[in-house]
C-alpha cells in the first residue's frame, strides 16, 4: 500500500526535464509556426479573393467586348434597314442552316442550297425573293409592315406568323405553323391558316426578276412542263400509272449527255434525276435506283432527298419487287421532312402497301392510323383501307 | 536532432530574445492583459513561466519528448491566438494545461491511427523513473516503476486524469475542468487506477 501524499512529495522531487535548450528551442518554433500560420491565413483570404475578381472580370470583359462576343457566341446575321439587293446564298456544304435576323424582330431560317434575295427593305415593307430552297420565317406580330415572299410559282403575303417555304424549280411548298399567309395561284388568292400545307406547280407569269437584280441563281435552268398536266391531287390509281410529275423534264439548259450514268455529273442533283427519270422510263429500273442512291449518298443534305427517297421506294416496290428496301426507302421519304403534302400522302400509301408486301402488318397498320391523324380527309385513305382490309 | 535545430534556430531566437530584455511580469492579470494587445514580451514572459511545468506534464502524460515538445509548442500557439478569449486573466494556469490536455488528447488519437496504420513503434521513450533525481531514494524508484508499468495498460484518458490529480496534485473539480469532463467521472477514472495500483487513500481530495 502506498501513500497519495507520498506521490505528490515525490513528483516534485523528480528532476525537471525542461532545460534551457528545450525551452529556447520550443519558443522559436513557436514562432516559426506562428508566422507560417499567418501567412497560409491571408493567403486563404487573398486566393478567394483573387478567384472571384478574375471571375468577376471574365464575365466583364465577356459582355463588354463586342469581338469576344462574335467570338464565343453564334449570333444570327442582322438585316438592318435599308439592306436592299442583298443576297444570300448558303453554300450547300453548310451543315446548319443559316439564321437572320430582321431589325423589327423577325426571324429567318435559310437552309443548305438556298438562295434569297432581299428586294426591299423598308419600315413598311419586307419583299424578298427565295429561289430553290427551303426557309422558315418567323414574322413578328402587331407591326404594319407588309411581307412578301416571291418564288417562281407564287407570290405569299405574311398575315402572321411562322411558316416555312420550300420551293425548287418544279414547285413550291407552303407550310404554315402559325397564324396566316396568302398565296396567288393562277391570279387568285388563296389564304392557309395554321396547320395547312399548299404545294404549287404551275409557274407564276406574275414574277419577273428585279431591276439590277444580283441574284445568284444557282438552279433555275429547268422549266417544267408536267407532262400530262395533271393535278397533283389526282385518284392514287391514275398517279399509279403514270411517274411522279416532280421527275419529269422537257426542256433543260444545260447541255447534258444521254449516253449513260458515267456521264452524269454526280454532283448536280438535277442531272441525277433526270437520269434517274430516263432510266425508269427506258425500263431499266436498276439504274434509275443507282442512280437515286447516288443522288441520296451524294446530297444527303439536300431539299430534293425527300423526292428522291420516294422514287427510290416506288422502284424498288414496283419495278424491283423489293417490299423490305421499298419500306425503307419509303420510311425516309417521310422522315425527311422536305415532301409536300400531296407526295407526303403519297409516300405513306406505298409505304403501308410495301409493308403488306413484307409482312409487316403490325407497322402497317401503325402507319395507316398515324395518316388517318395525319390526313383525315386524305386523297389515299380509301386506297389505303383497301390495302389494310386486305390483311384480314 | 534537436541540437542541429537549434543551431539553425539560434540567430532567430536570440533577435526574439534581445527585443524582449525586459523585467519580468509576476501579475498573470498584467500579463494576460498585455498579451491581449499582442505584446511579445507578454507573451514571451507567459511563456518561461509556464512552458516548464507544461512540457514536465505533457511529458509525463504523453512519455514521449518530440510528442511533448510538439504538444507544448501548439498549447502555446493556441493559447496566443484565443487569449482575447480569456475573461478571467486569474486563471491562466488552469486555462493552459486544459489546452494542453486537449492537445495530449488529440495526440493519443493520432498515436492510435499511427498503431493500426502499423506506423508507430509503440515506444515510449520517457518513463517516470527515467524522470527522477539521482538523489531520490532509491524506494521511490522502484514506488515510481510499479506506478509506471501499471499505467502502461490502463486507459489513456484515465492514466492523464489521475496524473494530473494525483501527481500534479490538482483538485478534482480543477482536473475535471482540465479534461473537459464531470468530477463524479473524474472520480470514477481515479478510482479505478487506484483499485489497479492498491494505492492507500488516507486523504480527502
Amino acid at each position: 500500500m502506498k501513500n497519495a501524499k507520498e506521490l505528490i512529495k515525490i513528483n516534485q522531487e523528480l528532476c525537471d526535464s525542461s532545460t534551457e535548450t528545450r525551452l529556447v528551442y520550443n519558443w522559436s518554433q513557436i514562432v516559426s509556426k506562428r508566422k507560417k500560420r499567418k501567412k497560409i491565413k491571408q493567403l486563404m483570404v487573398l486566393v478567394p479573393t483573387v478567384a472571384v475578381s478574375m471571375f468577376l472580370a471574365g464575365i466583364l470583359i465577356f459582355n463588354l467586348l463586342p469581338s469576344s462576343e462574335k467570338k464565343f457566341s453564334a449570333q444570327p446575321l442582322q438585316l438592318h434597314l435599308g439592306d436592299q439587293s442583298s443576297t444570300i446564298t448558303v453554300p450547300k456544304q453548310a451543315t446548319k442552316n443559316k439564321n437572320l435576323s430582321l431589325s423589327d424582330g423577325s426571324a429567318l431560317s435559310i437552309s443548305p442550297g438556298t438562295t434569297l434575295q432581299v428586294i426591299n427593305n423598308s419600315e413598311k415593307k419586307f419583299k424578298t425573293r427565295l429561289q430553290n430552297g427551303w426557309a422558315r420565317f418567323t414574322v413578328k406580330t402587331g407591326k404594319d409592315k407588309i411581307w412578301e415572299i416571291e418564288t417562281d410559282h407564287t407570290r405569299i403575303r405574311v398575315l402572321g406568323t411562322q411558316f416555312t417555304v420550300n420551293t425548287t424549280n418544279k414547285f413550291t411548298t407552303v407550310t404554315v405553323h402559325r397564324g396566316r399567309v396568302e398565296l396567288e395561284e393562277e391570279n387568285k388568292k388563296v389564304i392557309l391558316s395554321m396547320g395547312q400545307a399548299k404545294t404549287l406547280y404551275q409557274p407564276a407569269n406574275i414574277l419577273e426578276p428585279p431591276p439590277n437584280s444580283t441574284l445568284e441563281v444557282q438552279i433555275a435552268s429547268h422549266e417544267l412542263t408536267l407532262s400530262e398536266n395533271k393535278d397533283i391531287e389526282s385518284t392514287p390509281e391514275d398517279k399509279d400509272k403514270q411517274n411522279v410529275p416532280q421527275l419529269h423534264h422537257t426542256k433543260s439548259t444545260f447541255t447534258k449527255p444521254d449516253n449513260g450514268q458515267n456521264q452524269v455529273n454526280r454532283h448536280d442533283v438535277n442531272q441525277l434525276l433526270d437520269a434517274a427519270d430516263k432510266a425508269r422510263k427506258e425500263q431499266n429500273p436498276k439504274k434509275a435506283a443507282n442512280l437515286l442512291e447516288n443522288l441520296i449518298k451524294n446530297h444527303p443534305n439536300n431539299h430534293i432527298i425527300g423526292l428522291a427517297y420516294l422514287s427510290l421506294g416506288r422502284i424498288q416496290l414496283d419495278d424491283l419487287k423489293n417490299a423490305q428496301g421499298a419500306v425503307t426507302a419509303l420510311k425516309r421519304a417521310i422522315n425527311s421532312g422536305t415532301l409536300p403534302a400531296p407526295l407526303l400522302e403519297q409516300a405513306y400509301a406505298r409505304c403501308i402497301e410495301a409493308m403488306i408486301k413484307a409482312n409487316d402488318f403490325k407497322a402497317a397498320k401503325k402507319m395507316a392510323d398515324d395518316y388517318i391523324t395525319q390526313f383525315p380527309q386524305g386523297t389515299w385513305k380509301s386506297f389505303i383501307q383497301n390495302n389494310i382490309d386486305s390483311i384480314k | 536532432m534537436i541540437s542541429a535545430k537549434m543551431k539553425n534556430l539560434s540567430s532567430e531566437s536570440d533577435k526574439e530574445l534581445s527585443t524582449l530584455d525586459q523585467p519580468l511580469i509576476d501579475n498573470d492579470t498584467d500579463l494576460v492583459k498585455r498579451a491581449q494587445n499582442n505584446d511579445s514580451f507578454a507573451q514571451y514572459t507567459i511563456y518561461r513561466k509556464y512552458a516548464p511545468y507544461l512540457i514536465n506534464l505533457s511529458t509525463k502524460l504523453t512519455q514521449r519528448v518530440n510528442d511533448a515538445d510538439d504538444i507544448v509548442q501548439e498549447a502555446f500557439i493556441i493559447a496566443f491566438d484565443k487569449i482575447k478569449d480569456l475573461n478571467n486573466p486569474a486563471s491562466l494556469k488552469p486555462w493552459l494545461i486544459k489546452i494542453l490536455v486537449h492537445q495530449v488528447y488529440r495526440c493519443f488519437r493520432r498515436k492510435k491511427i499511427r498503431l493500426f496504420l502499423r506506423l508507430d513503434h509503440n515506444k515510449n521513450d520517457t518513463a517516470l523513473d527515467l524522470l527522477e533525481a539521482n538523489s531520490t531514494d532509491p524506494n521511490h524508484i522502484i514506488l515510481l516503476q510499479e506506478i509506471n508499468k501499471k499505467l502502461q495498460i490502463v486507459n489513456p484518458k484515465h492514466k492523464t486524469v489521475w496524473i494530473l490529480h494525483r501527481l500534479e496534485g490538482l483538485s478534482i473539480s480543477e482536473t475535471a475542468t482540465a479534461v473537459n469532463t464531470s468530477t463524479a467521472t473524474v472520480k470514477r477514472y481515479i478510482a479505478s487506477i487506484d483499485k489497479e495500483i492498491e494505492l492507500k487513500r488516507d486523504y480527502n481530495s
